[in-house]
């Protein structure tokens, strides 16, 4: 019960708050503790080291540290490249999404068709076949590609297809209403989509965009297959087969690839909440 | 005086369904016109036939002069529907405001892109018309942060603000709480106190019984009784209207209690 | 009219991300010497740089320092080359599939990757005469197998690098001269192939029990036993390789006088003994004398 007077006794609102605190700050101490104790179990896993566990002998992976140690900078000089395949991936699949949701979207024929299929055939073929085919043959049609740019390409064109269902929900998202406003006030289709449309459209495309470009981080390693684009895990697989050690040297690229997703999951995270702070 | 709006023999289907036979009318200048009518009646797509939002599938529609038939296309089509867009103002139930932008960007909205208005002139224009409707100090708030009637006056001045012959109202208090309603009839009542030609889709009796210059009870369709707010209210002729006043009144009466 | 122009403008996006740098390709063999325009060497000595195929998976042939620098033998070679053109050498480093498969479609200009010659590659490849040195196949097998002799090799599951003579040899597509080949395939066996050689020696280092024993150039092997796999050669050796400079027989330009001038300047690097020095640098050994002489 409240208590009407004491400044030194706090209101049942003001204990509310407190227990509601202390039970986020036990819940995020129980989170980095576990986290602590899964990094350390993954660590020992890779330690090389022996243990007798209640009678069972366990063995964990045998690592050449030093190995490690000494050809990480060079694989280490993979990361820009990796970091810049998406990147510009990534600017050319959102392109080709919304061109992908503008077709799926059209009354055109020619239009609707060309996007669904353009959607289906990226859709039905493995990404590895497609970057080896850009790879491989375009040449034969007299084009002739660096291996980034065809890493670009085939990137690119293959999460636009898959990103095409974000644009158009993004674009769908906007209301019927708004969209009947802004034509009883007079305003032209194109006008109705830049002014009111995309404005809208892209706030909500964006979170689901930084995911792709996550993910994409990764898919570039499939990239080195062209073994033109020194990329991380090419680097990786160069060092580890010439000096026989593949596990070392993949080891040390999937270090990388996972230091590099949690910055960018970071980065996502305070992105999502900047847009956010403009809803409701 | 030369009506603003003619209507005539429009037809309009949805599927199988005949939702306006055969409907003839116009409004003059400076004619205050109500509709009435259950739900489904078609009311509201016979509003949203004159601008267009909803396409006739015979009859024409003329607009200040402009005359569009049912089932035209083309280049000379499209120009003409920009012009009768441009000559009528709609306000809808749901208020429909652009969310991303602010109160007055919103009013400014169509004649900076529409009307390649001057932005100082556009801006003049649009605090000019949220003084009109009284939310001069909202002009930076986003719509979200309004309550319905606000957002709603928000909405009349972003048609006015296009300066339309006619404006289009669509139940424009049936989303609101009770209270708000108020502030919305207030500032539709001043409009009419300007002059200005409005054909409004209601239940809102009491308004009707006071500013319309006509009242039309519209029932599957077609036009049952049409005639001055006295005639319709205290002597309707047909037992339709009766039997829809009668349910109206004993809604009304529930509420209030 | 609108829809005329949007899917002119849907075609110009997609056409405008491909940059169409193609030279036009010209008929074969039309060797004109008058057509200094269409001549590969020329094009290369105009450029002052020539670009060399190199696939930096094995050392000594071609690796990566630490630093990400070629260094091994090949690139001595292909160095040397570069230097008696009078051009600078550009590294690149397609996969080995790509190389063999020729077609380069001008990405490269030689491959100096330790390549066998075969009657089968020569349909699509062109190599200098002579060859630039000379390795042999052979077994290798896990120490604890037990394995020692050929006749041991019967009836097992042999690793070998997919693509390569060694996979045809076991499969029994014979593709040199008689000269070179000193034994029969052995019989019965379960071919398996990896990606490169040195994922048949890694699955041995890590243990994994699919086969014990892997058919490569005794390089590689020696190679393994230097970083300490337990493995071992088995028996002697099963045919010989001539390794030779490649060019890509479906070449934009025309490669006739850059294949004749890449061999003269291999038979002078014999002569001159540059090979064997090379050789003795990165093998302990020199293997560039022809052992079927």
């Amino acid at each position: 019960m409240n208590h009407t007077s004491g400044s030194d006794v706090k209101s049942q609102s003001e204990l509310i708050e407190e227990l509601r605190k202390r039970q986020q700050f036990r819940f995020q101490l129980g989170v980095y503790l576990s986290w602590l104790s899964l990094l350390i179990i993954l660590l020992f896993a890779f330690s090389g080291l022996e243990a007798q566990f209640l009678g069972i002998q366990i063995r964990t992976i045998k690592l050449d540290f030093q190995f490690i140690r000494r050809h990480a900078p060079f694989i280490a000089g993979g990361i820009g490249l990796t970091i810049l395949l998406s990147f510009f991936s990534i600017i050319l699949a959102s392109c080709l999404a919304f061109l992908g949701a503008l077709g799926r979207l059209s009354k055109i024929p020619f239009v609707y068709a060309l996007a669904t299929f353009y959607i289906s055939l990226i859709r039905g073929t493995p990404l590895l076949l497609q970057i080896i085919f850009f790879y491989l043959g375009l040449p034969q049609l007299g084009i002739r590609l660096s291996g980034m740019v065809a890493g670009i390409l085939a990137l690119g064109i293959n999460y636009g297809a898959y990103m095409t269902e974000i644009f158009r929900a993004g674009i769908q998202s906007v209301g019927i209403g708004q969209r009947e406003a802004a034509l009883a006030i007079g305003m032209t289709q194109r006008q109705l989509m830049q002014r009111i449309v995309l404005p809208q459209a892209i706030r909500l495309v964006i979170p689901p965009i930084g995911n792709q470009f996550i993910a994409m981080l990764k898919d570039t390693a499939l990239v080195s297959v062209t073994g033109f684009v020194w990329e991380i895990l090419w680097r990786a697989q160069k060092q580890g087969r010439a000096y026989f050690r593949n596990l070392e040297a993949l080891f040390i690229a999937a270090i990388f690839y996972w230091i590099l997703t949690i910055i960018f999951s970071l980065i996502q995270g305070r992105v999502e909440a900047y847009l956010a702070k403009g809803d409701r | 005086m030369p009506s603003i709006v003619d209507v005539c023999h429009l037809d309009k289907y949805f599927g199988r369904l005949h939702v306006l036979k055969n409907i003839s009318f116009s409004v003059d200048a400076t004619e205050v016109v109500c509709i009435i009518g259950r739900s489904g009646s078609g009311k509201s797509t016979l509003l949203r036939c004159i601008n267009f939002l909803e396409t006739p599938d015979h009859g024409s529609i003329s607009v200040d002069g402009i005359v569009i038939n049912a089932s035209e296309s083309g280049r000379s089509y499209h120009r003409r529907l920009h012009k009768i867009r441009l000559k009528t103002g709609m306000v809808f139930q749901s208020f429909n405001l652009f969310p991303h932008m602010t109160v007055l960007q919103n009013v400014i909205e169509g004649p900076i892109t529409v009307k390649r208005t001057d932005p100082k002139e556009a801006i003049e224009i649009g605090k000019y018309n949220l003084e009109k409707v009284g939310l001069t100090d909202k002009r930076d708030e986003y719509p979200s942060r309004l309550s319905g009637g606000q957002q709603q006056r928000v909405a009349i001045a972003r048609a006015l603000a296009m300066q339309p012959k006619i404006m289009l109202f669509d139940e424009p208090t049936s989303s609101l709480d009770p209270e708000l309603i108020a502030e919305v009839l207030n500032v539709m009542q001043q409009l009419v106190e300007d002059g200005m030609t409005m054909l409004i889709v209601t239940h809102e009796m009491g308004f009707a019984r006071n500013f319309a210059d006509r009242v039309i009870f519209i029932n599957e369709g077609h036009f049952v009784e049409v005639g001055s707010p006295d005639q319709i209210f205290s002597e309707p002729q047909d037992q339709r209207t009766q039997i829809f006043l009668d349910a109206l009144k004993r809604f009304n009466q529930a509420e209030n209690k | 009219m609108k829809k005329i122009i949007i899917m002119s403008l849907y075609l110009l996006f997609f056409l405008s991300l491909i940059s169409c740098t193609s030279d036009k390709k010209n008929s074969h063999k039309t060797s004109s010497i008058a057509e200094s325009a269409n001549d590969m060497l020329a094009q290369i000595q105009r450029k002052g740089i020539i670009l060399v195929s190199t696939d930096p998976n094995y050392e000594p042939q071609s690796y990566l320092t630490e630093q990400g620098e070629f260094v091994g033998f090949d690139i001595d070679v292909a160095k040397e080359i570069g230097k008696r053109l009078g051009v600078k050498v550009k590294f690149s480093t397609p996969d080995w599939d790509l190389v063999v498969a020729g077609n380069w479609g001008g990405q490269w200009d030689i491959s100096v990757g330790s390549m066998a010659m075969t009657t089968r590659r020569q349909e699509i490849l062109d190599f200098a005469q002579p060859p630039y040195y000379y390795t042999v196949a052979q077994f290798a097998a896990t120490d604890s197998s037990g394995i020692n002799a050929l006749e041991d090799v019967n009836g097992q599951s042999i690793c070998v690098c997919v693509s390569t003579v060694y996979e045809d040899w076991l499969n029994g597509i014979v593709e040199f001269p008689k000269s070179s080949l000193y034994a029969n395939p052995p019989m019965n066996i379960t071919v398996i192939p990896l990606k490169t050689d040195n994922e048949c020696v890694q699955s041995i280092q890590v243990g994994r029990e699919e086969f014990a024993i892997f058919l490569t150039s005794n390089t590689i092997i020696e190679a393994a036993i230097k970083n300490g796999i337990p493995v071992h050669k088995v028996g002697h050796p099963v045919f010989a390789e001539n390794l030779a400079v490649a060019f890509d027989k479906n070449s934009f330009k025309d490669n006739t006088r850059l294949v004749k001038k890449v061999s003269k300047i291999i038979i002078d690097m014999h002569k001159d003994e540059t090979l064997s020095t090379f050789s003795i640098k990165w093998f302990k050994e020199d293997r560039t004398k022809d052992p079927s002489i």
